[in-house]
């Protein structure tokens, strides 16, 4: 077909007429389409025509006369030489564009540079294509990219997600990309309406993580970052939000140690133990201020970060040398209201108790006679409460564990306002009576736009925690049940009391001994400013008051026991009741400036960010209490004895000024330099020495960017990382008072000597009189500790990453440590801090996920590892720290386990009698010690370090899988080698009167069990030959646990579109479903170092849920 | 913005300028007299310590000596000869008392600063009583330690910590010294609790005889014993109710650790109590103490005529039954019974009260010897079930003063009447009599030293049981090796045929030899200091200077000396 251009008005640049000369008609108007197809300008343009029964050929001439306009047609077209009326006057050249061609089959398109083709309609016009797009959840997405593909034609999402886009006849498909999913591509064929569900992807290469006063595009980080998603904590039935992070990724460690309501939260770690006496708590921010994983609710968690090397660390200075957690909230997204409601209820089991004897074997194994037991079993049968068998952890943990969860939130809004709101409730209860945790939860985040410069953040939070516990400590409870023989009654046939073990019995000191109640109250405000008064350029402002309160109610009350079931005598237990009540409440001042900065010109990135900060704390606390209530029911201080009335009280504060900055710098996003600088002072240290500065810089490589790796085909990323930095640690003392670790020194003054009020009274005429005492040595000269790390890191992605890989190595050396080297006691003080020791963790942390779509099922699998070893290399000479049975000395790990080697059981008295001197008059079965020191006699010289608290060979390995409703994931956490010391009543048989559990019988030595591992079964009290701490009692505690199962099944939309139900999954998850471990029956291996027995088991449970949105 | 940075910047000094909220530094402190009287206090403070709840002296005469026998209290070790450098006992009593050191010096040096500004009278009465109680510190120091480091100044740094061991001898003349000085400036009398010149001079006479120095000793009691009038001093005519409530603030208690509801309770329950009052009896009498006591002609029981094994209670000094609670006797509102055989107990009216747990076959290890301490064992507390009591301990009483009086005339060879006046009122005392009614009571007439010292030894060996002097004594008389490497006995099992007495030497020292199949050996493994008591007179005399304290020297370059074999 032969086609004649005419009319061509000369374009500016004559490649582009000759090119256009040769082309086909179609073919340049697909050319002209990735011209910027524009209609703005011609908006200016006016004709005059007044024409009749001309082609519409000569119309166009006519116009192209009176404007610059030119138009672009072939004369081809039959019908360009139609006859057509026209009359404007000064009218806009679109509508009498629109006026000629009206009725024709010819249509018109504008471009830029004036020009405006002219074609058949079917070859001009557009197909329009429709859709909405939406997440997994069917919540809308707004600001989703949708391009033609291979173009740049393309549309975004509104608020309800919604696009609509026109897209060339010949085009075959739309691309959908969107931060944080696997782009997608859905070929158009006819279809007019296309909607989308955007899947997550785990490590999209455009994923953006939060990082210190900012965020950063993953791919572009040169630090060492970890980022949890919100939906991987929620999924697990957990209260404390620490113990959702356990085994989730490397580096860092969170063990969870007890499973008492309330006070089940994880201690957490990252990157091993950097101090000896100074917190070794990372630092936990909040929409980046200072607070407490624990107390929010995990529903509001939309991302938490993980700082873990020096370079992601250092913007926060003197408080990161532990690294750092960001916790961010979630935000509202602009679209309409969505209203969700979730909750989960369930049930706690602990995961192991240990199992006792019943009374007549105890009788036998303590060397009753058979005519005793005997006498004893017919009595159990005929007088049970004379001759108790009493099943003493039967009797304590008698509950069933409920729990529960709900949060209800609120999202949406306009571009100019938009909040989330959400209130939730927890309620957990225990497998012993009396422990209830409740914790009430309100958030809401509010953004404001008030210009195109100007936006606020405004967020309000509050939460309130209430802690129930009976009166005595769990500690007494659990060790009273776990060490009162069967022969001891806890409850009499008729309801009474027994008298336990000389009046201490744990379960009526549990049921009825009174109650230990704390409430914790937190409410937080948030304002920030931001102003950006030119586009790369912007400010900010933050001022965050934030007030705690706690309150804490300890009444400790009588219960009267039978002493002795013939005559009835009783006794009350304890002698005195006593109510004791403390308030305590703090505020922190928490402000920030930043100013920030970024420029892309051709290939270059720049970004700067400077920032100002102080944090000013002050706490005050006061507490009374009272004796000997006559009538306990009333829980009142004026109900107890005024001639026994107390009071007390304290106050202290603290405040921290930092200056601070960071520059990145990145040549095509292949060359990556990052550098941070803080500087500090903090008011715990005196004016000279307050102020520290601390640097860090890193750098990466993105080789899959060069060329010679992209020519491979094989990798989607490939990165190279490497920084050094250092950080401070001023955590003498706990900044926040309901953190668990307060270390040395009591005092927000560590370096002046005070004077204590107060702790050293004296009676005078039967009367108190206050006594002051200076009681440590006073050093102005301390300063901060400072860590100083340096990492290696490799990421790697394959196949358009669905399958990833990161590898690290690091060395993290603490120095300065500020430990109270001894001092002679004749000073009479106790010794200040001092910054003196080292400590170095060198460790490597490793994670591989994978990641695909295959249609309806979408799967993936993340595995994490990592594994650190601690060495203490620097003293300052003075010799190991021993403390109890733990100690720290040069060239071994903080806190070691400590005590003596066994060498084995004595078999027989031959052997007894060559042996070095042990403890006591021994016998065959009892433990032989390793005389380490050849003196012939076992004595505290020859404890060696037996080992190694800390866990090694960390790992986590989350499964998930979903088809079209279904859901499953499943969590798999361990550790590879952890040393667990128990002692006492944990494992000790017999020991001070106590009781002995079932696998004793098996695994105790006997003259007939002679390979047992464990000594034989005989009365031991302290000093005993075999009640000594020593390698035998030394276990290994590695273990794998299948953290968390959820199955969830989302009912389809159709099902739901009747009873305007956006979306709708019910869900089942377990915690700690299944241990797999080498420790004796009914121990978990989460039972703490050095127990003795008696914690509150850590629990599994077993949940239901809906997660229902509107 | 800027603005609000620069505002805010010049806030920093806020911040960051700050002091404590609760508490004065020293670099200001000791500036009026309010608070001389702080830190005074402050110093008294350092006179509490307990041990197992109770004053640590119980635990010393329990844990330590032949008198008594002690489960988990801190100077068990010392009975059983187990002690070693690193034992954490040595280390806390050690550091204990160079605490109570240190807050004196800092309280004597930093209060010149005061000097012009507070009355003299006053300023000279917080001195002494500060002063005393360094002696007073010292003195306990000495007796375990030997020679020790002498510090009478505030050091500033470690290295003016790093002090050499000082003779005994010398820290002696500054404590006498100090105390001489002192009791120029204390009044006669004061409220309860504070020090006073009979104090400083009570505790002078003991220190001086302590460290052999007779005449000072005798020169010192004598000294109190001329202000008994005027100070209001004496003895107590009820032995038993000076250690219970009524005895509380009475005339013979001159110095005391205080106990008192909301400030310090002791719960002797739990060491000296009786199980079936809820208590452990874990601090306990042993039968070579109930066979130190004389029978009540005043000679010891295996010379007298009127001592029958198979009423071993009776015709006994009454002191016997009034510091221990023996069997069959009331106590509380029952019955005391630790036979093995007697499972149930009864009240004082007859009636069956249930299992007896005073009894070791139902209630192991109940109280080990068959006796329990009645002294300090709060009868009215322990009537109602209560293990806790206000009763304070005594530190200095005037029955001591006495004894130091006789026993530093008798070793100085100065007998003469008010020797025997000073032991013979204790006697009478005793008896609830006179000590001029010689017939009422074994009045001591020998002037005999030998025997004379035979006596005193008695005599404070049963006066001040489970008071904690005999741990002293029996290391500055130099006869542990002898009486604390032995077997400890129980009580006569049966009683009512029993008809052998053991064999008590010039010491005192209490033997079994061939009496040994009457007594309750008690062979249970499961109580092994019990049994096997060690003494090693080479280096148990004295106590081993902590470990920790010669390797926090070393690590300064510095050596301290260990005392010898440890």
């Amino acid at each position: 077909m032969k086609k004649k251009l005419q009319n061509l008005i000369p374009l500016s640049k004559p490649g582009i007429k000759k090119l256009l000369l040769t082309m086909k008609l179609s073919l340049i108007i697909v050319f002209l389409s990735v011209l910027q197809v524009s209609a703005n300008m011609y908006s200016q343009i006016t004709v005059n025509l007044d024409v009749q029964d001309k082609s519409i050929c000569d119309v166009l001439k006519t116009i192209e006369q009176q404007s610059q306009v030119r138009f672009f047609y072939s004369d081809d077209l039959l019908v360009i030489d139609e006859l057509i009326d026209v009359k404007a006057d000064n009218k806009n050249i679109i509508s009498v564009l629109d006026d000629i061609f009206l009725k024709s089959q010819l249509t018109y398109k504008t471009y830029d540079n004036n020009l405006i083709v002219i074609a058949p309609r079917e070859l001009l016009q557009q197909q329009k294509v429709t859709g909405t797009v939406t997440d997994k959840d069917g919540v809308p997405l707004p600001g989703v990219n949708v391009v033609v593909t291979g173009t740049t034609q393309g549309a975004i999402t509104d608020i309800a997600g919604k696009y609509n886009i026109e897209v060339p006849q010949d085009a075959r498909s739309l691309t959908f990309t969107f931060v944080g999913t696997v782009s997608q591509e859905i070929t158009i064929g006819t279809l007019t309406q296309i909607n989308v569900t955007m899947a997550e992807s785990a490590i999209g290469l455009d994923e953006v993580v939060v990082i210190g006063y900012g965020t950063q595009k993953k791919v572009n980080l040169t630090g060492s970052v970890e980022s949890i998603k919100g939906t991987q904590i929620i999924k697990q039935p957990v209260s404390q939000t620490s113990q959702a992070l356990v085994g989730l990724t490397p580096g860092l460690t969170a063990i969870q140690s007890s499973g008492q309501p309330g006070m089940d939260y994880s201690t957490l770690r990252i990157r091993g133990t950097g101090s000896i006496g100074a917190s070794n708590d990372p630092l936990i921010l909040i929409d980046g201020v200072a607070g407490n994983i624990n107390i929010i609710n995990p529903s509001d968690i939309d991302d938490i970060s993980i700082l873990k090397d020096a370079a992601a660390a250092a913007i926060y200075g003197s408080r990161a040398s532990n690294g750092v957690i960001l916790v961010t909230t979630k935000r509202a997204k602009t679209g309409k209201l969505s209203i969700n409601y979730s909750n989960y209820i369930g049930w706690q089991k602990p995961t192991g108790l240990p199992k006792f004897v019943g009374a007549l074997d105890f009788l036998k194994y303590s060397g009753e006679s058979q005519a005793v037991i005997d006498e004893y079993a017919a009595g159990i049968i005929s007088n049970p409460d004379l001759y108790p068998d009493t099943d003493w952890v039967k009797e304590l943990f008698t509950e069933n564990g409920f729990q529960q969860y709900h949060n209800m939130s609120i999202s949406g809004g306009t571009e100019s306002i938009k909040s989330v709101a959400s209130i939730s409730f927890v309620d957990q209860g225990a497998n012993i009576i009396n422990f209830n945790y409740k914790r009430y939860n309100g958030r809401f985040n509010t953004d404001l736009k008030l210009s195109d410069k100007i936006d606020i953040n405004f967020d309000l939070s509050f939460s309130r925690s209430l802690t129930k516990a009976p009166s005595a400590s769990l500690t007494y409870i659990t060790r009273e049940v776990f060490r009162d023989p069967p022969t001891c009654s806890a409850i009499h046939s008729d309801g009474s009391w027994g008298d336990g073990w000389q009046g201490q019995n744990g379960v009526a000191a549990a049921r009825a001994g009174g109650s230990n109640t704390q409430l914790s109250n937190y409410f937080r405000g948030v304002i920030r400013i931001n102003y950006s008064p030119i586009k790369d350029l912007k400010f900010s402002v933050l001022y965050t008051p934030e007030y705690n309160d706690g309150y804490n109610s300890h009444f400790s009350k009588m219960y009267q026991t039978i002493v002795d079931w013939t005559t009835k005598t009783t006794r009350n237990y304890p002698s005195r009741n006593t109510l004791s009540q403390r308030n305590e409440q703090s505020f922190t001042h928490n402000f920030n400036a930043l100013a920030t900065y970024n420029k892309t010109f051709n290939n270059h990135y720049f970004a700067a960010l400077l920032g100002y900060e102080f944090i000013k704390y002050e706490y005050v606390t006061f507490g009374a209490s009272r004796q000997d209530f006559i009538l306990q029911d009333f829980e009142v201080l004026n109900a107890g004895s005024a001639a026994t009335a107390l009071n007390s009280g304290s106050a202290t504060q603290s405040g921290l000024v930092s200056y601070f900055g960071r520059l990145n710098y990145a040549f095509k996003e292949k060359y990556l330099i990052e550098a941070n600088v803080r500087s500090d002072a903090s008011s715990r240290f005196a004016s000279g020495n307050r102020v520290s500065v601390f640097p860090s810089f890193s750098g990466g490589w993105r080789l899959s960017e060069e060329s010679f790796i992209k020519d491979l085909g094989l990798f989607s990323n490939l990165k190279l990382r490497a920084s050094w930095g250092q950080l401070g640690n001023q955590q003498i003392r706990s900044d926040i008072p309901y953190e668990s670790s307060i270390a040395i020194g009591s005092s927000d003054f560590p370096y002046a000597s005070s004077i204590a009020i107060g702790s050293s009274n004296f009676l005078f005429n039967n009367a108190i009189n206050t006594g002051a005492i200076q009681s440590v040595l006073a050093n102005s000269a301390i300063k901060w500790e400072t860590t100083e790390t340096t990492n290696l890191g490799l990421d790697v992605g394959f196949l358009k990453q669905r399958l990833t890989l990161t590898a690290e190595y690091y060395i993290r050396k603490t120095k300065d440590i500020l430990l109270p080297l001894p001092i002679p006691l004749v000073m009479g003080l106790s010794p200040s801090i001092q910054n003196a020791g080292d400590v170095e963790n060198k460790g490597l942390d490793f994670s591989l996920g994978w990641r695909d779509v295959k249609g309806d099922f979408t799967y993936g699998a993340q595995l994490n590892f990592s594994d650190v070893k601690n060495k203490v290399t620097n003293l300052s000479g003075v010799g190991p720290i021993i403390s109890g049975n733990y100690i720290t000395e040069v060239g071994s790990p903080i806190g070691s386990i400590y005590g003596y080697e066994s060498a084995g059981i004595f078999q027989n008295q031959a052997a007894i009698d060559e042996a070095p001197t042990q403890f006591g008059t021994l016998i065959p079965g009892n433990i032989q010690y390793k005389d380490q020191n050849g003196d012939g006699k076992i004595n505290s010289d020859d404890r060696v370090i037996i080992g190694d608290p800390f866990p090694k060979m960390s790992y986590g390995l989350n499964l998930d899988a979903s088809y079209k409703g279904f859901d499953l994931s499943v969590y798999f956490q361990g550790v590879g080698k952890r040393d667990v010391l128990l002692h006492q009543d944990a494992v000790w048989a017999l020991f001070n009167a106590g009781k002995i559990q079932e696998w004793h019988v098996r695994e105790f030595w006997s003259p007939e069990n002679t390979a047992a591992q464990f000594p034989i079964i005989y009365a031991t009290s302290s000093g005993s030959n075999d009640a000594q701490i020593c390698s035998t009692w030394v276990f290994n505690a590695s273990y794998l646990r299948v953290r968390n199962i959820s199955f969830g099944y989302t009912i389809p939309k159709s099902v739901l579109k009747n009873i305007s139900v956006n979306s709708l999954r019910v869900y089942f998850s377990g915690q700690n479903l299944f241990t797999f471990d080498n420790l004796p029956e009914g121990i978990d291996p989460l039972m703490p170092n050095n127990s003795n027995g008696s914690i509150f088991p850590v629990n599994k449970n077993f949940n239901i849920g809906v997660d229902v949105q509107f | 913005m800027l603005l609000i940075a620069l505002t805010v910047g010049a806030c920093d000094k806020q911040i960051l300028d700050l002091n404590s909220l609760t508490e004065p530094v020293s670099t200001t402190f000791f500036a009026n007299e309010n608070e001389l009287n702080l830190a005074l206090t402050g110093v008294y403070n350092s006179l509490i310590r307990t041990d197992y709840g109770v004053a640590y002296q119980m635990g010393m005469d329990n844990g330590g000596t032949d008198i008594g026998i002690s489960r988990g209290c801190a100077f068990d070790n010392l009975g059983a000869g187990s002690q070693s450098a690193s034992t954490g006992t040595f280390q806390s009593l050690y550091s204990f008392y160079y605490i109570g050191l240190g807050r004196a010096n800092n309280l004597l040096q930093n209060m010149q600063r005061t000097k012009n500004i507070i009355a003299e009278e006053r300023y000279m009465k917080i001195r002494a009583e500060a002063l005393t109680i360094r002696a007073y510190n010292y003195h306990y120091l000495t007796e375990f330690f030997g020679d020790v480091p002498y510090i009478n100044f505030v050091a500033s740094s470690p290295e003016e910590g790093l002090l050499p061991r000082t003779a005994k001898s010398i820290i002696a003349d500054s404590m006498l010294a100090d105390l001489q000085a002192a009791a120029v400036s204390l009044p006669l009398k004061a409220e309860s609790g504070r020090i006073t010149q009979g104090v400083a001079l009570g505790l002078r006479a003991r220190i001086a005889l302590y460290n052999g120095r007779f005449a000072e000793a005798a020169a010192s009691a004598k000294a109190v014993m001329d202000i008994e009038e005027a100070a209001g001093y004496g003895l107590y005519p009820d032995y038993e109710g000076l250690f219970q409530r009524a005895g509380e603030g009475s005339s013979e208690i001159m110095f005391i650790m205080p106990f008192k509801d909301g400030f310090l309770t002791s719960n002797f329950g739990y060491p000296l109590g009786s199980r079936n009052c809820g208590g452990y009896t874990t601090m306990a009498p042993t039968q070579s103490m109930v066979d130190s006591y004389e029978a009540s002609d005043g000679l010891p029981i295996d010379e007298s005529v009127i001592y029958d094994p198979s009423k071993p209670f009776e015709n006994r000094d009454p002191r016997l039954k009034a510091s221990l609670v023996t069997p069959q006797s009331i106590w509380a509102g029952f019955i005391y019974e630790s036979h093995p055989d007697s499972l149930t107990y009864r009240s004082v009216n007859g009636t069956l009260v249930g299992a007896n747990k005073d009894c070791r076959k139902a209630s192991w290890p109940a109280s080990f010897c068959g006796y329990m301490w009645k002294k300090y064992d709060d009868e009215a507390s322990q009537s109602i079930k209560q293990l806790w009591s206000e009763i304070d301990f005594s530190l200095l009483r005037y029955a001591e003063v006495l004894l130091i009086y006789a026993e530093a005339k008798i070793e100085s060879g100065q007998i003469d009447e008010s020797v025997l006046n000073a032991i013979n009122r204790i006697r009478a005392r005793a008896y609830g009599v006179d000590v001029t009614n010689t017939g009422s009571y074994p009045a001591v007439t020998t002037m005999n030293q030998t025997e004379l010292r035979k006596i005193i030894r008695r005599e404070r060996k049963v006066e001040l049981a489970n008071e904690g002097f005999r741990m002293f004594d029996i290391r500055r008389w130099r006869i542990a090796e002898k009486v604390m490497p032995v077997t400890i006995y129980g009580r006569i099992l049966d009683e009512k045929n029993a008809t052998l007495v053991p064999q008590i030497d010039d010491d005192g020292f209490v033997t079994y030899a061939g009496v040994e199949s009457q007594y309750d050996l008690n062979t249970d493994q499961r109580f092994p200091n019990a049994q096997n008591r060690q003494f090693n007179k080479l280096r148990d005399y004295l106590c081993p200077i902590p470990q920790s304290e010669i390797d926090t020297y070393s690590g300064f370059g510095v050596t301290l000396e260990q005392n010898p074999e440890y």
